[in-house]
């Protein structure tokens, strides 16, 4: 039970970051929700509070075409680093030598030590009609005509995985590392196969992991602008793209909008992953 | 301001291009000849918009260099960014703090130009207190007097010879099917759209010819480009062989090693004039500094540097320009007197409009 002395140093300890919330983000917030009314005539912001913007984003097909691109980003990205980071975090928990942990480690968390511009152009080369992937498919005969990913979904998808991975290994890592591996010894001498031992022992185990890991990468997958734009080469619109756009265009309001769109889709995310995390909770 | 570049304005910019058969900027503008900043003794720090990309900071910075030397109390900063990016930042400065302009002075291009009048960017020049404002071509003279041309690009058909063995002619090629796949365009590259309406019975006070013809051709952009570095490498790299671009800056990526060339459309190239701007909100002494900075700019001298780096036709009528340059098919008399004329008030008013009509008849469908 928590004394009230603790509640308070409690409420103390979180005081610094409250206040960094509400000076910085809530602020801001309840501005930009101010200027989501505001009137637009021939790109002047004008005094007068109108609900046009709202409209102006909610009714047009286009706009929903770009929810669903940044959607459905999220949802591939999240899908492919799922599968790719949990045999990852599995390989990690399981090397015992502390200078190649690290050295995994390391090599996992590269991605996140280079600028998101020079990894986007670094993936251009790799992924262009005359790049390295193409160019060897092509002198090995495997393709007549160069495979188009650069500019395309595809290569936008490849790029944030390599980007998003880490977000995705280090909570099952976490979460693999408090589990007592005397459990899939027991079930192994038990008779179960490995296929077993996975769906009955580590993934219920380790799906919390896997649920924060999936809240991570999606969250960060639908607000990704630099990755998208640079590599999408205007194919892939998403919806930070659109803000980018729109306050270039000095269209503010309908920037303002579809910033809150984003974080309407952002906060609805959160509370399904966390829906989920209570559902795959293991009772105390 | 209403003006528009007619042909014979642009002739008469272009001869001064023409005229320049040497290498070598004449004398002339001396740093600190005018009044301005040279005999104030308060310090002053004026921030100065320079676009980014390719060589277009060389002549600002030395020009600055050469300033502050010239003038002790004068420091000028540079901010380096495309007017499409900076342009938002100065008027969310505006918005908010009106007596702290986000850049003192700059260049601007047309557009951002004729938008910066709608926001009440600008402050008026003085033309009578700036010597080198006589020899300014009158087309690049505004009529408010808001700003003065330093020089003018155009924009016409950038293409890969080595894939495109015969240069493309016509607006036209750039839609023709048989380059489908090919074709890269910065984002909101609306002079292709102007250029399908021109050629299909409109112009830009009717631009939907060209909204309807990009909508169906839509498929022959291979992509839309953000930045300059990223339209070099494309080009470079083969992913893309053809797109409209402006002459200055397709030769600066050709000069880079990209294997590039210009060619002017027959119907004609968009001319694309680059003016220097003083910001509202400035002190006196700002103002007296960034005037003095504009004048001194615009001198036969700065004026030619400004275009043998930034490939463009200079704006001082006295400017002289090397062979190599005044050689160019951008710089030819046929080039100029096609010219397709623009009253940039039109793109600036529909500029939201059009942005809008770019992403979702054309960048959605791509």
């Amino acid at each position: 039970m928590v004394t009230s002395g603790r509640g308070w140093r409690g409420y103390a300890l979180l005081g610094p970051a409250m206040a960094a919330m509400l000076l910085f983000f809530a602020a801001a917030m309840v501005v930009l929700l101010l200027l989501a009314f505001q009137r637009v005539e021939e790109g002047q912001v004008m005094s007068g509070l109108t609900g046009a913007n709202l409209v102006r984003f909610a009714s047009n097909r286009y706009y929903w075409g770009v929810i669903g691109t940044s959607m459905k980003l999220g949802a591939v990205t999240v899908v492919i680093s799922a599968l790719v980071g949990y045999p990852v975090a599995l390989a990690i928990d399981r090397i015992r030598g502390t200078t190649v942990r690290g050295l995994a480690l390391f090599l996992l968390f590269s991605p996140l030590l280079t600028s998101v511009i020079v990894r986007s152009y670094g993936w251009e080369l790799m992924l262009g009609d005359h790049g390295v992937i193409n160019t060897i498919l092509l002198d090995l005969h495997i393709l007549a005509r160069p495979l188009r990913i650069l500019f395309e979904f595809s290569g936008v998808t490849v790029a944030m995985v390599h980007i998003l991975l880490p977000f995705m290994v280090l909570p099952i890592l976490g979460v693999l590392s408090q589990m007592n591996p005397s459990l899939v010894e027991a079930a192994q001498d038990l008779g179960a196969s490995r296929l077993q031992v996975f769906l009955r022992i580590l993934l219920p185990l380790t799906i919390q992991g896997v649920v924060v890991g999936c809240q991570l990468v999606f969250a960060l997958s639908i607000s990704a602008f630099a990755t998208p734009t640079l590599l999408g080469g205007g194919r892939v619109q998403v919806l930070a793209g659109l803000i980018y756009n729109d306050v270039g265009q000095l269209d503010w309001p309908l920037a303002a909008v579809e910033s809150y769109a984003l974080l309407v889709l952002a906060l609805a995310t959160v509370l399904v992953f966390n829906r989920l995390l209570r559902l795959t909770a293991r009772p105390a | 301001m209403k003006r528009k570049i007619t042909r014979r304005d642009a002739l008469a910019l272009g001869g001064a291009a023409l005229g320049s058969a040497v290498l070598a900027a004449c004398g002339g503008g001396g740093l600190g000849s005018s009044g301005g900043g040279s005999g104030k003794k308060n310090p002053v720090n004026v921030r100065m918009f320079v676009f980014l990309g390719g060589n277009l900071g060389v002549m600002p910075k030395a020009f600055a260099k050469e300033y502050m030397a010239a003038h002790p109390n004068v420091t000028i900063d540079i901010y380096e960014d495309s007017n499409l990016v900076g342009y938002p930042k100065m008027v969310a400065a505006k918005r908010t703090t009106p007596d702290q302009p986000f850049v003192n002075l700059g260049f601007f291009n047309a557009q951002t130009s004729v938008l910066g009048d709608t926001d009440d960017m600008w402050n008026a020049l003085d033309y009578s207190a700036m010597p080198n404002s006589k020899d300014i071509a009158p087309a690049l003279r505004r009529d408010n007097k808001k700003g003065i041309g330093i020089g003018a690009d155009q924009v016409g058909i950038l293409y890969n010879p080595s894939v495109i063995p015969s240069a493309p002619t016509s607006w036209a090629d750039v839609w023709d099917p048989k380059y489908a796949g090919k074709l890269s365009l910065f984002d909101y590259w609306w002079y292709v759209v102007f250029a399908a309406a021109k050629l299909n019975g409109g112009g830009l006070t009717n631009m939907d010819p060209g909204w309807s013809l990009w909508r169906s051709h839509a498929k022959q952009i291979r992509a839309l480009v953000s930045s300059n570095p990223q339209w070099q490498d494309i080009l470079s790299n083969g992913t893309s062989s053809i797109t409209s671009c402006f002459n200055g800056t397709g030769l600066q990526f050709k000069k880079n090693g990209a294997p590039v060339a210009y060619s002017v459309p027959k119907e004609g190239a968009i001319p694309i004039p680059v003016y220097l701007q003083s910001v509202k909100g400035n002190t006196k002494d700002q103002q007296e500094v960034c005037q003095d900075i504009i004048n001194e700019m615009i001198s036969p001298k700065w004026c030619a540097q400004w275009a043998e780096t930034s490939i463009e036709a200079p704006a001082n009528v006295k400017s002289q320009l090397s062979a190599e340059l005044s050689g160019l098919p951008a710089f030819s008399k046929a080039t100029i007197e096609k010219l397709l004329p623009i009253d940039w008030t039109i793109p600036a008013k529909n500029n939201t409009e059009w942005r809008q009509k770019w992403d979702q008849n054309i960048k959605a469908n791509i």
